[in-house]
């Protein structure tokens, strides 16, 4: 599987390891606080909850841009980065990472001490919005790597977005004592994230399953190889039959009857499948052999 | 290179495709796009033999090729070399003090280097007869690496 001697570089299905190994670690962390924060921000201004759009922002420029900078080699030449957005993926998130900062800055102080206009929260979302597809796209981009060559990785990275933000906002709510109020109408949209996520990772793995060989590989090491544990048992389990589990207790006997520790503990689970299911994204990523793939004897 | 946020990918006049040292950020998207896997993250100054101090080449290769800790590095046919040689008026992949290192102490002359426009040159004439073929062309990015039978 991976290269022992000189010789056998890139004769076998090589794993990338820069974006996962070593300091790597921390884009794979950057990745999901920045989309996650986002997707937070652009739920709770929804529901109207101010307190809930503070806390994405700062979730999306402490953590996310936080570990980006710890990520790079030369931190200080940061600023580079928007040089290139006609080309760039990651230029371009970039600019929305700092349209993101300052326009989300000037409305919630606006709307903290002021009233903010009805324009710049639109504004906010789509930048929001973008904040949190510009990862998929960067990724997709890759077309070395069938695992993220594919136009359904930023559909999945919104999805995972919107649904982690939506549950962190449910968990403004339950702390903030305002669940009563919005909670409801938060967690019909809980619900139907939950079913998109579902839906769109079944397609994901399906359609990259059967468009290449190292994506069946890819696909395989997942499901059923070396990371079938963490699959199954953290993302598969943990962060989608918990909180489905939750969901549905809710919509048959009403969310009052769930105990709060409950709606913790999914909140929490469905975070820990969401940060579980990108690092698996990226620790699997395998590119094709640079010699003919029928000169390789096995993946 | 388009994948580059900082514009420290840059393609020449004659085609190397070079990193520059004080652009790079360090964000290893490039490293990412190359599906050949042929660009490496220098991480920080170390000796290759640990505690022992820096051998003689190390110590010359360092005052030639200054290398920048936390940038990406690819092989750039020893552009420094080439551009001194022509300065000289001498002809890459005819003089060998214009043509990469690599090229002239290669052992078994296993490769060639020249100009790919000129259908005259060794390198073109080598891949028309001899079937040179490029790797995994169906990604678009068009090398000048060509693989002869």
């Amino acid at each position: 599987m991976i290269q022992t001697r000189p010789f056998e570089f890139m004769t076998r299905y090589t794993p990338q390891r820069e974006w996962i190994e070593g300091r790597g670690v921390l884009l794979w962390l950057a990745f999901f606080f920045i989309e996650l924060g986002a997707g937070m921000l652009f739920v709770a201004a929804l529901f109207n909850s101010l307190w809930g759009m503070f806390i994405g922002w700062l979730i999306c420029i402490v953590l996310g841009g936080g570990f980006h900078l710890l990520y790079l080699g030369q931190p200080l030449r940061f600023y580079r980065a928007f040089l290139r957005p006609q080309t760039s993926w990651i230029s371009r998130g970039m600019i929305f990472i700092a349209l993101f900062i300052v326009l989300g800055a000037i409305h919630l102080a606006l709307a903290y001490w002021a009233s903010s206009p009805l324009a710049l929260l639109v504004i906010l979302e789509i930048v929001a919005f973008l904040v949190t597809i510009y990862g998929g796209f960067a990724m997709s981009y890759v077309n070395g790597i069938p695992l993220w060559n594919t136009a359904l990785l930023p559909v999945l990275y919104v999805v995972a977005g919107f649904w982690g933000g939506a549950e962190l906002a449910l968990g403004v709510m339950l702390a903030g004592g305002i669940f009563s109020q919005t909670g409801p109408e938060l967690e019909g949209l809980i619900r139907m994230l939950l079913g998109a996520f579902i839906l769109v990772v079944a397609a994901y793995l399906t359609s990259v399953r059967y468009s290449s060989k190292g994506g069946e590989l890819s696909v395989r090491e997942i499901v059923t190889g070396r990371w079938w544990p963490l699959f199954w048992g953290v993302v598969a389990l943990l962060g989608v039959c918990f909180p489905l589990g939750v969901v549905v207790s809710g919509y048959l006997s009403g969310l009052e009857a769930i105990p709060i520790a409950l709606l913790w503990l999914s909140i929490f689970f469905e975070l820990l499948g969401d940060v579980t299911f990108r690092y698996l994204i990226l620790r699997n990523g395998f590119y094709h052999p640079l010699t003919p793939i029928s000169t390789v004897p096995s993946a | 290179m388009d994948v580059c946020p900082t514009g420290a990918t840059q393609r020449r006049e004659d085609g190397i495709v070079w990193v520059d040292p004080d652009k790079c950020m360090g964000c290893r998207y490039c490293m990412m796009a190359c599906p050949y896997n042929s660009r490496t993250f220098y991480s920080d100054e170390h000796e290759y033999f640990p505690d022992q101090g820096l051998t003689p080449f190390e110590e010359i290769g360092k005052q030639l090729y200054p290398h920048t800790p936390g940038t990406v590095e690819k092989c750039n046919f020893c552009m420094e070399r080439i551009d001194a040689g022509m300065a000289k008026g001498l002809k890459p992949g005819v003089d060998r003090e214009a043509t990469p290192a690599c090229v002239i102490n290669c052992p078994t002359k296993a490769m060639y280097f020249g100009d790919l426009e000129d259908p005259g040159s060794e390198v073109s004439m080598l891949i028309r007869g001899r079937k040179g073929r490029q790797l995994h062309p169906e990604y678009g990015t068009d090398p000048s690496i060509y693989y002869l039978e």
